[in-house]
């Protein structure tokens, strides 16, 4: 049974992909409307899952869906950033949007030779052959209904496209703001990066709540194509505030030879969803997923994964921890899939957590299905307590019992942040926890 | 500097230490033999002020205050030192990260600045040779994979860095070999002072050998059964424990 309220959130969405659909027609889609339509229709034919669904067993979804959420509020908030600010560097290349639109002002895009760096409309109004030939092509619209509702309602999002051999001098930092000042609200985020052969590039994605007046659910949806001896590094810093939800889902495919790595940081926000799948469709691929995740008050972190390894003699190495506090609840679930071709397999698999107070939860679970004889799995996910013999051993030489914990945690993460390879973002990432580890 | 008076404590329930007298004067070695189980890393730990263990009788007094009030960062604070004989492993803490933070967190607590990083390299450095550590130690997660001897030259190192006033080694030599012995041992008796003051745990009479005490204490069933001058230890290196036992019993 579907959530009676859910079907109300539904028809309202439905109502305003017209309202969208009109405000498309300013655009020069030429024929690419069929895109959205698409969506909208395999968006009908779906429900929102309730925690009946095996994949949403341990996220009610309910008390999110209950609400309702208006698509395309212009902010009022549109001046120009320091994005040191918001990443604590400036030698990046930027974009931003703000609640789904894209803001010009706040773009500082690189002119180098084979590279397209864009907001995704304007990929859609260019006609890049990118577009055609890539679009859609990872994220199925019949996998769940937000890949459905995102293609049938996003706005915009970042484009990115790096030809064969090029490296990008820069990382590119991509800045989502949520004003929620006028009313609740939704934004949908589409992102397509396509990263030639032997091609190499940064991307870090950052979401912040410039105004938490009311409740926020958004949704991203980032197709990734990762071709033979490509590089590609990609962050998500999901820092929104106590009332935006996020629903994001990474699809990627990754090429003979290429190393393929995402971070996930969740320190802040609502209800945040993340799913990353990656289709390991080559050999000698290496694919890294990392996360760390900080959560208190009541917020839902769920991560789930899929490496899904297609062709012999590759690498995937997932590797996520948690700190838990207040009445916050984390769920992990890490599926490695061996397919038969798929000799010589080596697939890591961890996830710890510290559980800090007494009304934190943690749902872990890891999934493999293997179908080749010749493989290396390994997994193991671990709960435990902050180490009491440890505070003590750090008491007894004079360090407070307050920094001794915060000592403890932060050392516990430090892994996870020494897996990123971005000297910038490794302190920007530290100095988050700390201030975390303040509140939590 | 430090007074015992009839220390009772008890673990879930149980009683094992069963009123302990203790003097120790600024100056003075310390030396608390006694067989396995009758209490002495139990009494160690009381000092500390580990949570785990509940005080159900006596007083602990401290340099003029009250020991058992104190929070066991307070009392670290003040010049109380456990070199432990399981030191804890604290994966991701480094040494000189963990070392700089305790000298902090006690210099904040008199008041004063944080020590300057070179002054504080400098001195680390120091009594890393004294002890003959090897620099790169600095850098490693403390404890973590460390051999048995090493853990306690670790220990050694704190301190030696941290300057107690009084310092309880907790059978700071089993697991070492009689090089490393002799290395500690002299550590521990350059840091020797008129004021301060040493309890040395141990359960042979070897380590005596190499840190003389001015005095030798027997621990049994959680009581202070017997006291004596350095030659106690000589006669229980000697005999065993057994004679203890047997007078322990005799006078029950
Ligand atoms: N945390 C504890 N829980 C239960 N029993 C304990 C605990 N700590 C010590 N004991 C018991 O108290 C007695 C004394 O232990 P301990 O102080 O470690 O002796 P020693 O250091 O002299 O070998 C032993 O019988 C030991 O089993
Ligand atoms: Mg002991």
């Amino acid at each position: 049974m579907n959530v009676e309220t859910a079907f109300d959130l539904k028809d309202k969405l439905v109502e305003d992909f017209f309202q969208l659909e009109e405000k498309r027609k300013a655009l020069n889609l030429n024929g690419q409307n069929a895109y959205w339509t698409e969506g909208i229709e395999a968006f009908k034919k779906q429900e929102f899952p309730t925690t009946k669904n095996e994949d949403w067993k341990y996220t009610n979804l309910k008390p999110y869906l209950e609400r309702t959420y208006s698509n395309y509020q212009s902010s009022s908030i549109n001046t120009k950033i320091d994005i040191t600010d918001f990443v604590g560097n400036d030698d990046v290349y930027y974009i931003t949007f703000v609640n789904g639109e894209w803001s010009e002002m706040n773009t500082h895009l690189p002119k180098q030779d084979g590279v397209v760096v864009s907001n995704l409309l304007f990929a859609f109004e260019t006609e890049y052959a990118g577009v055609k030939n890539y679009f859609g092509k990872y994220l199925s619209l019949e996998k769940n209904i937000f890949s459905a509702l995102n293609t049938a309602s996003f706005t915009d999002g970042l484009f990115v496209e790096v030809a064969k051999g090029v490296v990008l001098d820069k990382p590119i930092v991509c800045l989502y703001l949520t004003d929620s000042s006028q009313g609740n609200l939704t934004a949908n985020y589409r992102n397509l990066f396509i990263v030639g052969e032997n091609a190499q590039v940064k991307i870090l994605e950052y979401n912040y709540t410039l105004n938490n007046a009311n409740y926020v659910l958004n949704t991203f949806a980032s197709e990734v194509f990762v071709d033979k001896y490509a590089n590609v590094d990609y962050y998500k810093f999901q820092l929104d505030e106590a009332k935006v939800s996020q629903i994001n889902q990474v699809e990627a495919q990754q090429e003979q030879n290429s190393v393929f790595t995402t971070n996930t940081f969740t320190l802040s926000g609502d209800l945040v969803r993340n799913e990353v799948n990656v289709l390991l469709n080559g050999e000698h691929i290496e694919s890294f997923l990392n996360g760390l995740y900080l959560t208190d008050g009541k917020m839902l972190v769920d991560n789930r994964s899929l490496m899904d390894h297609a062709k012999p003699n590759c690498m995937s190495d997932e590797f996520y921890k948690g700190i838990i506090g207040g009445q916050s609840k984390a769920v992990f679930n890490g599926k490695i899939m061996v397919r038969q071709e798929a000799q010589k397999t080596n697939a890591f698999q961890s996830n710890k957590n510290i559980l800090v107070s007494d009304n934190a939860t943690i749902n872990t679970k890891p999934q493999l299905e293997i179908f080749a004889d010749d493989v290396r799995c390994t997994h193991g996910a671990t709960t435990g307590q902050i180490n009491e013999d440890a505070l003590f051993y750090m008491q007894a030489r004079g360090i407070g019992k307050d920094v001794a914990r915060k000592l403890l945690l932060k050392s516990f993460a430090a892994d996870v942040v020494e897996r990123v390879q971005l000297d910038f973002a490794k302190e920007f990432l530290l100095d988050l926890i700390a201030r975390k580890l303040e509140e939590i | 500097m430090l007074s015992i008076k009839n220390l009772h404590a008890s673990v879930e329930d149980l009683c094992i230490l069963k009123g302990i007298n203790l003097e120790v004067k600024p100056g003075e070695i310390h030396a608390i033999m006694g067989p396995n189980g009758s209490g002495k890393s139990t009494l160690a730990s009381v000092l500390a002020g580990k949570e785990d263990y509940e005080v159900t009788e006596g007083e602990v007094v401290f340099n003029g205050v009250d020991l058992l009030e104190m929070e066991p960062e307070d009392r670290a604070r003040e010049g109380m030192f456990l070199a432990f004989q399981y030191p804890v492993e604290i994966p991701g803490v480094s040494i000189s990260n963990f070392i700089k933070t305790a000298m902090n967190e006690k210099r904040k607590h008199f008041g004063q600045e944080d020590i300057k990083a070179v002054d504080y390299l400098k001195k680390i450095k120091e009594k890393m040779a004294l002890l003959e550590i090897n620099p790169k130690f600095l850098g490693r997660s403390l404890n973590q994979g460390f051999s048995g001897g090493e853990k306690k030259r670790n220990e050694v190192l704190q301190m030696a860095m941290l300057e107690p006033k009084l310092s309880v080694l907790d059978e700071t030599d089993s697991g070492l070999d009689i090089d490393a012995l002799k290395i500690v041992a002299n550590g521990v008796n350059k840091l020797k002072t008129s004021d301060n003051a040493t309890i040395v745990i141990t359960h042979y009479q070897r380590l005596l050998d190499y840190i003389v005490p001015d005095f030798v204490h027997v621990l049994y069933n959680g009581q202070i059964v017997k006291s004596g001058d350095k030659t106690l230890a000589h006669e229980l290196e000697k005999n065993g424990y057994d004679w203890i036992k047997e007078e322990a019993a005799a006078t029950v």
